[in-house]
């Protein structure tokens, strides 16, 4: 369907989008609508509501209020399926795709074209996925397999399928995320190809560059409310970034900010891995807490990982103590004192079928036991007076862990850490999918730690928290350290501005023209 | 040791648990204990009350000390989330070297044949660990290299037991009554669930088995944790081997039949070890080898045959393995 | 030692790119299979490739070729089964049994028990959602069981019969051919092939697309059962119109060894079926040369174990730098 796109027509509207989970507000009376043949991009920090909104246009999750409309019809109730053939097709940045299949084949999944005996028509499959692709303004074999093409050829891919389903609306999920360089100009040659046939996109993405780049308008989510959208040509960038990051929080007040610093415990120079990090080097001391700001992607929880041992290093030389050390496992690691709490609760903080006093016994074990035997008495007690301390809520530490809630079940792990008498602790978002008040007890006992001399790095995508708890603040962004900031001293504004990636020159003009 | 860390707020108690919730509770943990005793009191009946006798009940520990022992040490492989397939060639292995070295004397003959099960399952942990090599194809392999060794150094004949090699007691029984294999198997038992309860490896056992990110995230050296485990069972799958010899005077490769290793599965499940790691213990097991051994026991008493027994062996496993899936899958969603 | 590993594999990913690996994972096989011709040739000359050795091989390639492209398709939705051997011996005890009713009958009845058995295995896994190893593991105690309690032991022997025709040379090579063809058509040609590829190498998004992944993995098993059935009656066959309960022992280990030695990952989404025939050829070639070694038979055993072993460790191995 060539004929011109009518930017009038409006394809998708939602308004008074509201969704609640468990206490929290994702949305707040969000409005969104869609025009067509646009391509309307959507921004916000870290739990702002993108992907709660993505998740009701596409049918995953019903709203509690509000309704969408696609192309004029009431689809509120409509389910994945339907939505899907009402032209709405999602491209996540898993894309969803067979690595062993080809091209061709990941994009007739499912409705694979048969020959009149019943055989698959792969001549004509073939055919029609190179026709597909051209439509996209690119050409590439359709007959090899996706593995083992690069990340931009494989995006293509989902995104060919999409548009075989009969997608109208794409919604395109961080697509940049993964590209880099030319990649980023095929993709963008790609968007206005699809957009000449008038399919309307919606395009989520933190790099603000790109947004000026193709976007017709922008729409930001703060805290689950809709701040604004704006036609792009009359914004500039600063104003984005302050409607994202926005009015002044109610800053936690950090009452140990002069506390003493101690010794050096950890130094780490020149880390590197190949494709993840490149050089970082900063330096921890006893009773001082040290922010890892970030977006998304820039490699902080794989510095994390780096450091306690559970990912190998091509170089880098990690002091410990003043003492250099190799740190080749997480046993290591822990023996040397360092403890992680790790992003994924449930993947790798605890093991939900043992109970709480097993969970916080397990970087413990191995020091309260004698000739291997485990002194139970001794443990039991550390880890009792723990859980007090905590206040962790549960009738009996020997409940399964798997009963309490997210808060708690931080908690745990977090009195697994101290239990091994840390003397680094590394956070990596620790108040990610936690209520307010467990919030602030843990940035209490934070503030503990440093009393007693522990060391901390809190790696966290939420600006409030890491410019209210740290004592300086480090900012990465594509592997390695882009600058370190004094939290009494510095803005949002100034630290998203050194997270953002920097846009090698993009070589097609604003507006996509090839 | 140390400071409180907060003023305590007030803690929200959980309700109680009602009357009903703790039946059910004090129910599941128990239920096995049940079915035992009921098949206990099945067997007597249709014996004719020769069943419930001491001498009977000492009769049966006997007749499954050594798929007993093969039991305890798969428990341990299970509790980590693993399988090992190969234990019953490992037995097979370790009787043959027994009585091959048997002109070696009593204790080398002994040495030789616990060293083959440590070996054994040294290959199996390093595999498993270092190889990232899945359980089951590990263990298949040993399976067939242990078996093929057992019949190349037998050369597919069944050695006789012409040193007394075998006999660790003689025929001494203890107070006169319980043989040498019955003692062993205890031991044994008594060893395992010493390690799983009171010494750290036990402890690192279940962490592994129950989430093997977290335990590598909290410092567990995950890989001797699973070294260990192979190599205890593969010592396991000699004492058994010792045992074997014991009990029937001579060895042959056909040990490492797919009876032998069913039974040495089978029982850890029916015990309620779940195949997922991380839940269970050693005297599940044990009720569960005894479960098996009784149901056996009847099904002779009724008059069925060897075979069919297999076939309900599979058929229980089945069940036990699908009602534990579904108790899993209920629990995860609570 | 993990560091060390890390950069070992950093340093083989700047040599094998993702199409040269898959290339050498393609080639393994054949290398593989050349290698061994090869030592054959040099350690046994003129008694390795005499045509009676050479159709031997042949011949006894057949039934574990039809049970390992049973296992092949079930590997390929990354799942196993372990009761391949117990099923062809049962399937075999079941055509000796059913003979009487007539041949056509009794080869029908057996390929619907062989199905059914398929069939059951693939239900447990799928709705009671067991591990697919512990599932045909029970299956085959279940099946063996079945197998010894049906006759008390004893074999099945109808030494008269037409059926007996299948049992030679040529008849059982054409039986062979006919099933990778069939299969082969399936992979390749039908939509279903390209589901078991899809469920294998990515069951979400397999799900995602609409595919039904309930019933491809039911049809898998199905097919491997029917495999074993079809094994099943050319082992009566080749026997003389013997069915022995005690038969097929180790077939589960030689087809997974073929399998994987076939370039078949484990995981799923992933193999050649030239692979797999390659596998079976080398796994039969490997016992020939024992035996004409007058080695024991029984090192067959070990060496088929090791070579498992060596294959899933490299591909492991292969795996992990991409």
């Amino acid at each position: 369907m060539d004929r011109k796109p009518d930017p009038s027509r409006i394809v998708l509207r939602a308004k008074g989008l509201t969704k609640r989970y468990a206490g929290v507000t994702a949305l707040n009376q969000v409005d969104f609508d869609l025009r067509e043949g646009e391509v309307h991009c959507l921004v916000g920090e870290n739990g702002a509501g993108k992907s709660t909104l993505i998740k009701i246009l596409t049918g995953a999750v019903i709203p509690d209020e509000g309704i969408v409309e696609i192309d004029g019809h009431d689809a509120t109730r409509a389910g994945i399926k339907e939505r899907r053939r009402l032209g709405i097709s999602p491209i996540y940045q898993d894309l969803n795709l067979v690595p062993q299949l080809t091209v061709a084949q990941n994009i007739f999944l499912g409705n694979e074209l048969r020959t009149k005996t019943g055989a698959l028509d792969q001549k004509r499959m073939s055919v029609q996925a190179s026709a597909l692709i051209r439509e996209l303004g690119v050409s590439f074999p359709v007959n090899v397999r996706v593995d083992e093409l690069g990340m931009s050829l494989q995006q293509l891919t989902a995104t060919a399928r999409a548009l075989s389903l009969g997608g109208r609306i794409l919604i395109m999920d961080e697509p940049s995320a993964v590209l880099g360089g030319k990649e980023l100009d095929v993709l963008f040659g790609v968007v206005k190809s699809l957009t000449d046939k008038g399919i309307a996109i919606i395009y989520i993405s933190h790099r603000l560059e790109e947004i000026f780049h193709i976007g017709d308008r922008v729409t930001v989510l703060r805290d689950g409310k809709h701040v604004a959208t704006t036609d792009v040509g009359e914004i500039n960038q600063s104003a984005l970034v302050r409607q994202m990051v926005g009015r002044d929080i109610e800053k936690y007040e950090n009452k140990s900010f002069n506390t003493v610093k101690g010794e050096e415990i950890l130094k780490v120079e020149g880390l590197t891995r190949r494709g993840v990090l490149e050089g970082i080097s900063f330096s921890v001391r006893e009773g001082e807490v040290v922010g890892i700001a970030g977006l998304v992607g820039a490699g902080r929880t794989e510095l994390a990982r780096a450091i306690m041992g559970l990912d190998p290093i091509d170089s880098g030389v990690i002091t410990w103590r003043g003492v250099r050390r190799r740190v080749n496992s997480a046993t290591a690691a822990v023996r040397l004192g360092m403890a992680l709490v790790p992003e994924d609760r449930r993947a790798e903080g605890i093991v939900s079928m043992l109970s709480v006093r097993e969970n916080a016994s397990l970087s413990l074990v191995s020091k309260m036991s004698g000739f291997g035997i485990i002194r139970f008495a001794r443990m039991h007690a550390i880890v009792r007076d723990l859980a007090k301390g905590m206040s962790i809520k549960v009738p009996d530490l020997r409940n399964q862990v798997s009963g309490l809630s997210g808060g708690n079940q931080q908690k745990v792990v977090l009195a697994k850490c101290l239990a091994s008498d840390c003397r680094l602790l590394i956070m990596d978002e620790p108040t990610v999918g936690i209520d307010v008040g467990a919030k602030k007890e843990i940035y209490n006992l934070i503030g503990d730690l440093k009393k007693r001399g522990i060391g901390v790095i809190v790696i966290s995508s939420e600006l409030a928290e890491v410019l209210s708890i740290s004592d300086r603040i480090l900012v990465m962004a594509e592997g390695t350290i882009r600058g370190e900031v004094d939290p009494r001293t510095t803005s949002q504004e100034a630290i998203l501005d050194l997270a953002l990636p920097r846009m090698t020159e993009l070589t097609t003009a604003p507006g996509g023209a090839q | 040791m140390m400071n409180s860390l907060l003023s305590a707020d007030t803690k929200i108690k959980a309700p109680n648990k009602s009357l009903n919730q703790r039946a059910k509770d004090l129910f599941g943990r128990w239920a096995l204990g049940i079915v035992l005793l009921a098949l206990a009191i099945i067997a007597n009946v249709l014996s004719h009350g020769s069943f419930l006798t001491v001498k009977n009940l000492v009769n049966v520990l006997a007749q499954n000390a050594v798929l007993g022992v093969l039991a305890v040490g798969q428990t341990l492989i299970i509790l980590t989330a693993g399988i090992d397939l190969s234990l019953g060639s490992i037995t097979a292995l370790s009787a043959v070297c027994l009585l091959q070295a048997q002109g070696l004397g009593f204790w080398p003959s002994l040495i030789v044949a616990l060293t083959v099960g440590l070996l054994a399952g040294l290959v199996n942990g390093l595999l498993v660990s270092w190889g990232r090599v899945p359980a089951f194809i590990a263990t298949l392999g040993m399976m067939q290299v242990a078996m093929g060794l057992a019949y190349v150094i037998s050369k597919g004949f069944s050695i006789n037991d012409t040193h007394h090699t075998g006999l660790l007691f003689g025929e001494d029984k203890l107070f006169g009554l319980v043989p040498g294999t019955v003692i062993i198997w205890l031991l044994v038992t008594l060893i395992a669930w010493f390690i799983t309860r009171r010494f750290r490896y036990g402890a690192y056992i279940y962490a592994v088995g129950g989430n093997r990110r977290t335990a590598k995230a909290s410092g567990i050296p995950v890989n001797r944790v699973l070294i260990f485990v192979y190599s205890f069972a593969g010592i396991c799958a000699a004492i058994g081997a010792v045992l074997y010899v014991n009990r029937n005077g001579n060895a042959e490769p056909s040990i490492a039949n797919i009876a032998t290793l069913s039974m040495s599965m089978a029982p850890v499940v029916v015990g309620g070890t779940s195949l997922f790691g991380g839940i269970g213990g050693v005297w599940k097991t044990i009720t569960g080898v005894l479960v098996l051994g009784v149901l056996s026991n009847i099904m002779v008493l009724i008059g069925v045959p060897a075979n069919p027994q297999q076939i309900v062996q599979g058929v229980i496993m089945l069940v036990v393995v699908a009602l534990f899936v579904w108790q899993q899958r209920r629990g995860l969603s609570h | 030692m993990i560091a060390t590993s890390g950069q070992t594999a950093t340093r083989l990913a700047h040599f094998f790119s993702a199409g040269k690996k898959r290339r050498f994972i393609d080639l393994m096989p054949w290398t593989l299979l050349l290698v061994l011709a090869t030592v054959g040739i040099l350690s046994k000359g003129g008694l390795f490739l005499s045509s009676s050795n050479l159709s031997n091989i042949v011949q006894q390639s057949v039934i574990i070729g039809i049970l390992a492209i049973g296992q092949f398709v079930v590997v390929l939705t990354g799942g196993i089964d372990l009761s391949v051997g117990s099923v062809m011996a049962l399937m075999a005890m079941i055509t000796g049994m059913s003979l009487p009713l007539g041949s056509p009958l009794a080869v029908g009845i057996t390929l619907l028990a062989g199905s059914a058995v398929g069939v059951t295995s693939g239900l447990m896994i799928v709705y009671a959602r067991m591990p697919p190893f512990i599932v045909t593991f029970a299956m085959m105690t279940i099946c063996r069981g079945l197998a010894l309690t049906v006759t008390s032991g004893n074999s099945v022997q109808v030494p008269e019969t037409p059926l007996l025709a299948l049992g030679f040379g040529w008849q059982k090579i054409a039986v062979w051919v006919v099933v990778i063809g069939i299969i082969w058509y399936l992979l390749n040609q039908t939509r279903t092939g390209t589901h078991i590829y899809a469920v294998g190498g990515n069951p979400e998004a397999a799900r995602v697309s609409g595919i039904n992944t309930t019933g491809v993995l039911i049809l898998v098993y199905a097919i491997s059962g029917l495999c074993g059935a079809i094994a099943g009656i050319l082992s009566f066959t080749r026997n003389g119109g013997v069915a022995v309960p005690t038969s097929g022992q180790g077939y589960e280990m030689q087809t997974i060894a073929a399998v994987v030695l076939g370039g078949v990952s484990l995981f799923g989404g992933e193999g050649r079926f030239s692979g797999a025939v390659a596998g079976v050829v080398f796994v039969v070639t490997l016992r020939n040369i024992l035996d004409l070694s007058n080695a024991d038979a029984f090192w067959s055993f070990c060496v088929i174990g090791v070579v498992l072993w060596i294959a899933v460790v490299l591909r492991g191995i292969l795996e992990r730098i991409h």
